[in-house]
């Protein structure tokens, strides 16, 4: 009968250590679970055994060195699809309200999706933080920022820009915000559920 | 016994390729057979010999597979790859090497 401590230890190992493949999860799980019925055939008390395994943190760290590689590379991969899916999404919401692509919008909503998924991974925001972010109030306010830096840079710039167009500039760019946010979110699941699932 | 971490570092690598030289081995068995023949004087960390059995795997020094052990359970036996045999013939000339001239170091500040 395995021990409930040394199964919560194998799991917390498996979950932390970064190791890219389900398959190779599974034969470290076995080849652990193996391990500690071997040292459990010796030991009397599962805490020895817990004790002689080191310490969780380490054998995790070591586990991280051995698979960095395969994970950076499999994160480069989730990056490189959010960024192209979010242009993807981007180019079609500015074709659909432009009907023709302009190389001035375009290259704004470019810098919006690359800045917002910059920030995404500085700052791997969790599920209930995204959720928050696209709440009414949020997109609401992103809306009214990004009107006005729409209506600031006409203005700056001297071309004339009336409220509306501001406003639907705004929108379009607050659509492409979040779409580019649900898009890192699932992205991340997706990539969270590879690597620890 | 605790040693100096300094002294140990790379030691793993070595004593896996040693033992592995010799017969193939599953991970606790490898660590039971290190703790025998070093008269428990060599106790590792058990859980670093995993991450290093892995990644020595994944450089193609040693390949696995499972099968049933005497205990009649199945376990991951790991046996040296060609290239495992030569760094293991390279390594253990260079720890020959290097505890031949410590034993001349440490003879001659003991006489």
């Amino acid at each position: 009968m395995p021990d409930p401590a040394i199964d919560s230890l194998v799991e917390r190992i498996l979950v932390q250590a970064r190791i890219p493949r389900r398959a190779a999860r599974s034969e470290l799980r076995r080849e652990l679970r193996a391990h500690f019925e071997d040292a459990g055939a010796v030991l009397d008390d599962p805490r020895d055994a817990i004790r002689r395994f080191g310490p969780e943190a380490l054998v995790i760290a070591s586990l991280r060195r051995t698979y960095a590689v395969e994970y950076a590379l499999l994160y480069a991969l989730k990056v490189a699809a959010s960024v192209a899916t979010s242009l993807a999404a981007a180019l079609t919401i500015e074709l659909a309200v432009n009907v023709r692509i302009e190389p001035r919008p375009v290259l704004f909503a470019m810098a919006v999706v690359v800045t917002v998924l910059a920030a995404w991974e500085l700052a791997r925001p969790p599920a209930d933080a995204v959720r928050a972010v696209l709440a009414r109030q949020r997109l609401l306010a992103m809306f009214a920022i990004f009107a006005g830096i729409e209506l600031g840079l006409h203005l700056a710039i001297g071309v004339p820009f009336g409220a509306t167009r501001a406003m639907t500039a705004g929108g379009v760019l607050t659509l492409i915000a979040a779409a580019t946010i649900a898009i890192a979110a699932r992205a991340d699941r997706a990539f969270t559920t590879f690597v620890s699932a | 016994m605790d040693y100096d971490r300094e002294f140990l570092t790379g030691t793993v690598g070595v004593l896996i390729l040693s033992l592995l030289a010799e017969r193939e081995m599953y991970g606790y068995e490898m660590l039971q057979e290190a703790e025998r023949r070093s008269e428990r004087a060599f106790q590792l960390k058990e859980g670093t010999l995993y991450p290093a059995l892995h990644q020595m795997e994944r450089t193609g020094l040693l390949k696995a597979r499972w099968r049933d052990s005497d205990t009649g359970r199945p376990r991951k036996y790991y046996s040296l790859t060609a290239k495992g045999r030569r760094q293991a013939a390279s390594k253990r000339r260079q720890w020959t090497q290097i505890a031949a001239a410590m034993r001349a170091i440490l003879g001659d500040a003991h006489a």
